[in-house]
């Protein structure tokens, strides 16, 4: 198939599995971790630039730094902040750090203690001064950060399983969970507390990851059972009901997300499984009103990219991309990373 | 209800053995040689069950004929029959028979083991656990649970 194209790939993970990557918000640095407890960032070489062509410009992709003893146990999920000075890593130990980026160096400045066992994945809020973690307990943590201490600003044991993804809405002080329990959940501030004031029930499986759309009015989810799942913001105020769900999206697992930003123009929604395979939807809302079903809403099927990896394809993340970015070589970049221990940058459209 | 089986039914294991024909086709290095049944078999007959110095075999726990490949697809399905329906060790078991096939077989099967339909009081959720690569992850780096699933592999002595 010719939706998606192999630009390169990116070896130096130790173990097989490489769990998750995360652009910078600048798209300028990629991070990546996994099973062999580093964390590994990725950067185009400074010589390459200007950068001639696409597959010229994947090859001139190398890793600048290796975290290593970050964490005892396999580090399952990390993210920048909004300003890209932070990167926050969570692991099977237990526990979740925020590193320091200046001037190519990390420097890790704290670690949030907290979860009883694997902390699965962390989010930052719009703002950067919050942090969501969720693990195996059950529970999300809120975090609140001043001056780089990082304070619990709310636990929250809505779940009946494991909490396997979080994700902040893009504007609102709102945050949603993804669980084993088969639901999502979303969470919004109350007086000096948080409370879960939305339950989302429609996959038959675990939910493996959720993903806002760039303007928070639709939010996309996918499951152990195959299938994806588009929900509307009917309200403006988080009234999130099911739009359309694409069923039977892959043959296995659905284990990522990820929403295209908005300066792409591209309005993708890739998706990474199990069954080695990267999938691309594109969501289109209809005419729906309050208190209906979304209208017409619908996920619509733009193609399959078999055999993306030689493994479970773990992860997928569209490259920010700046408004003002002249170059058209950087819309539609993706990345991926899999159970064959590889990264991959692929380009999507034409 | 302990959850134990004090006196578990023992079988005969099986003698089949492969043709000759088979057997020869097994060591040509020249031919491609698919993935079947018999082999999945004997990677998992000897697995020891966790509470019985017996192997998986012995208790019909695992059957040749519960197991299916697709060698094309690369993939393989593994059912195993508790020996009673409220077996507390029906994870650890259905662990073990992972681990070993994760071990053994080459990166490109994926492989499903479930218990067999109707043989367990927890049915899906054993399954649902089993089938969770992120908590089969998590479970083998925990020291304890790996040395249970080690044993259990070391077969009988």
């Amino acid at each position: 198939s010719q939706f998606i194209k192999l630009l390169g790939t990116l070896t130096g993970h130790a173990e097989p599995r490489v769990w998750h990557l995360a652009w910078d918000p600048r798209g300028d640095l990629l991070a990546t971790c996994g099973e062999d407890r580093t964390i590994r960032l990725w950067a185009l070489s400074a010589e390459a630039l200007p950068a001639p062509t696409a597959a010229a410009m994947a090859a001139a992709w190398h890793c600048v730094a290796v975290l290593e003893d970050a964490h005892q146990r396999t580090i399952r999920w990390c993210e920048w902040s909004p300003n890209a000075r932070y990167l926050a890593t969570c692991s099977f130990d237990g526990m979740a750090s925020v590193w320091e980026y200046n001037d190519g160096d990390f420097d890790c400045v704290a670690s949030l203690e907290g979860h009883e066992n694997e902390v699965k994945a962390v989010s930052w809020a719009a703002s950067g001064t919050m942090l969501a973690t969720c693990g195996r307990d059950r529970s999300v943590f809120i975090w609140e950060a001043e001056e780089e201490e990082y304070e619990v600003a709310a636990v929250l044991h809505s779940h009946a399983a494991d909490v396997k993804a979080v994700a902040w809405h893009p504007q609102q002080e709102v945050l949603a969970s993804a669980s084993y329990d088969d639901t999502l959940k979303l969470y919004a501030p109350n007086d000096d507390d948080w409370r879960c004031f939305a339950t989302l029930s429609a996959h038959q499986s675990t939910v493996w990851c959720l993903a806002f759309s760039p303007d928070g009015r639709g939010l996309v989810s996918c499951s152990d059972d195959r299938s994806v799942s588009l929900w509307r913001d009917l309200t403006g105020e988080c009234g999130y009901v099911l739009a359309a769900t694409a069923a039977d999206v892959h043959e296995r697992a659905v284990y990522a997300v990820s929403w295209a930003p908005e300066a792409s123009g591209l309005g993708y929604i890739a998706t990474a499984s199990g069954d080695n395979a990267i999938g691309l939807l594109r969501a289109h809302f209809g005419s729906g009103t309050e208190g209906g079903n979304g209208g017409e809403s619908q996920l619509e099927l733009i193609g399959i990219q078999s055999d993306a990896h030689a493994g479970d394809v773990n992860s997928v993340s569209w490259r920010p991309t700046r408004p003002q970015a002249a170059s058209t070589e950087r819309a539609g970049w993706l990345a991926s990373c899999g159970d064959d221990g590889a990264v991959k940058l692929w380009q999507a459209g034409s | 209800m302990s959850g134990l089986n004090a006196n578990p039914d023992l079988f005969d294991v099986a003698t089949e053995r492969r043709s000759a024909d088979d057997t020869a086709r097994e060591v040509d290095p020249s031919v491609r040689d698919p993935l079947d049944e018999l082999e999945v078999f004997e990677m998992i007959r000897g697995i020891k069950d966790p509470e019985h110095p017996h192997t998986l075999e012995q208790l019909r726990v695992v059957q040749r004929s519960l197991i299916r490949v697709d060698d094309a697809r690369g993939r393989v399905y593994v059912n195993f029959t508790p020996t009673i329906p409220h077996c507390s060790m029906a994870t650890l078991i259905g662990l073990s028979i992972r681990v070993q096939l994760l071990r053994l077989l080459p990166s490109r099967f994926k492989v499903d083991v479930n218990v067999t339909p109707g043989t367990h009081m927890n049915e899906k959720d054993v399954n649902k656990q089993l089938s969770d690569k992120e908590r089969v992850a998590a479970a083998l780096e925990n020291e304890n649970l790996l040395k249970m699933v080690n044993s259990c592999l070391q077969g009988i002595s």
